[in-house]
């Protein structure tokens, strides 16, 4: 019991003198040692930069493949609409003339006429 | 995150360049050590939960000293011709080895004499004693953890431990500090 007191007294007594020794670094040499706290973590910053050019690059790249999946089917269904337009302006057309309508109302007589004598 | 990370590694940084100051006897090696652990740490573990950032960062850290005794004892052994063949085949040279660094009287008049002597006796101790003394004693790891900081068995950290206290103890003197 004596003895581990004793190395306890010991290990203590050397445990302060080390720590009082950290007062004792000179001005000079603590800046070097934040220099190199400072260049040590620019490696994590490029570290980090490195990872969000690649989660930037992904995202894009998901983005862009998205817009694609997106765009695409609704570009094929808007093609059929342009006949629909053209359809549509046709019969606007067509009922706007008024001889036209007539012609179209007597398109049976038209027939039988061109059957008969044609 | 970043934030977290800065107020941990300034926490940290004071008593990791001690720690490898006490190790390689160099400020400058010191600060390399430190800089590159940081570096390591964010690079590789900043995803991580902030608890557990404590015990890699140590590991780093004891890896990056390692390394630098490996270099360091491997640039002796080419640039010095009087290293002995015996402990260069032993593959115990490592594990060995001790700061040469100045312990004259001179010295240990300047500055605080208790942390001098201290310093002092602590370089004096072969590598993985000392890490292991800091790392139990100082920044109060368990055995498991330095040995895991350690990358040995939790019986090599008790046995290194008990070394290292036995081994200070006869050299600072009963009646230190």
């Amino acid at each position: 019991m004596a003895i581990e007191n004793k190395q306890s007294y010991f290990e203590q007594a050397a445990k302060q003198q080390l720590d009082d020794s950290l007062k004792m670094i000179d001005a000079a040499t603590l800046s070097k040692l934040n220099q190199a706290r400072q260049r040590a973590l620019s490696y994590e910053k490029k570290k980090r930069s490195f990872h969000f050019s690649w989660a930037t690059g992904l995202l894009g790249t998901f983005a862009v493949a998205m817009l694609v999946v997106t765009i695409l089917p609704s570009t094929q269904q808007s093609q059929p609409l342009v006949p629909d337009l053209i359809t549509e302006q046709w019969d606007v057309l067509v009922v706007a003339n008024e001889d036209e309508l007539e012609l179209y109302n007597e398109l049976d007589f038209y027939q039988w006429l061109d059957d008969v004598h044609g | 995150m970043s934030d977290t990370l800065d107020c941990f590694l300034a926490e940290n940084e004071r008593q990791a360049f001690r720690m490898a100051q006490l190790a390689t006897g160099h400020n400058d090696d010191a600060l390399d050590i430190v800089q590159d652990a940081m570096i390591k740490l964010v690079q590789k573990y900043s995803d991580r939960e902030p608890l557990e950032w404590g015990p890699l960062f140590h590991r780093i850290l004891q890896r990056q000293i390692i390394d630098w005794y490996r270099n360091t004892s491997i640039k002796r052994r080419i640039f010095s011709w009087f290293v002995a063949d015996d402990e260069e085949s032993s593959g115990s040279y490592l594990e060995a080895l001790a700061d040469p660094t100045d312990t004259s009287p001179d010295r240990l008049l300047q500055g605080d004499q208790a942390m001098d002597l201290l310093q002092s006796a602590l370089k004096t101790l072969p590598l993985r004693q000392r890490q292991v003394f800091l790392l139990r004693c100082w920044q109060g790891l368990s055995t498991k953890q330095t040995s895991e900081a350690m990358g040995c068995s939790t019986g090599s950290v008790k046995t290194h431990y008990h070394r290292a206290l036995t081994t200070l103890r006869s050299r600072l003197g009963e009646t230190w500090p």
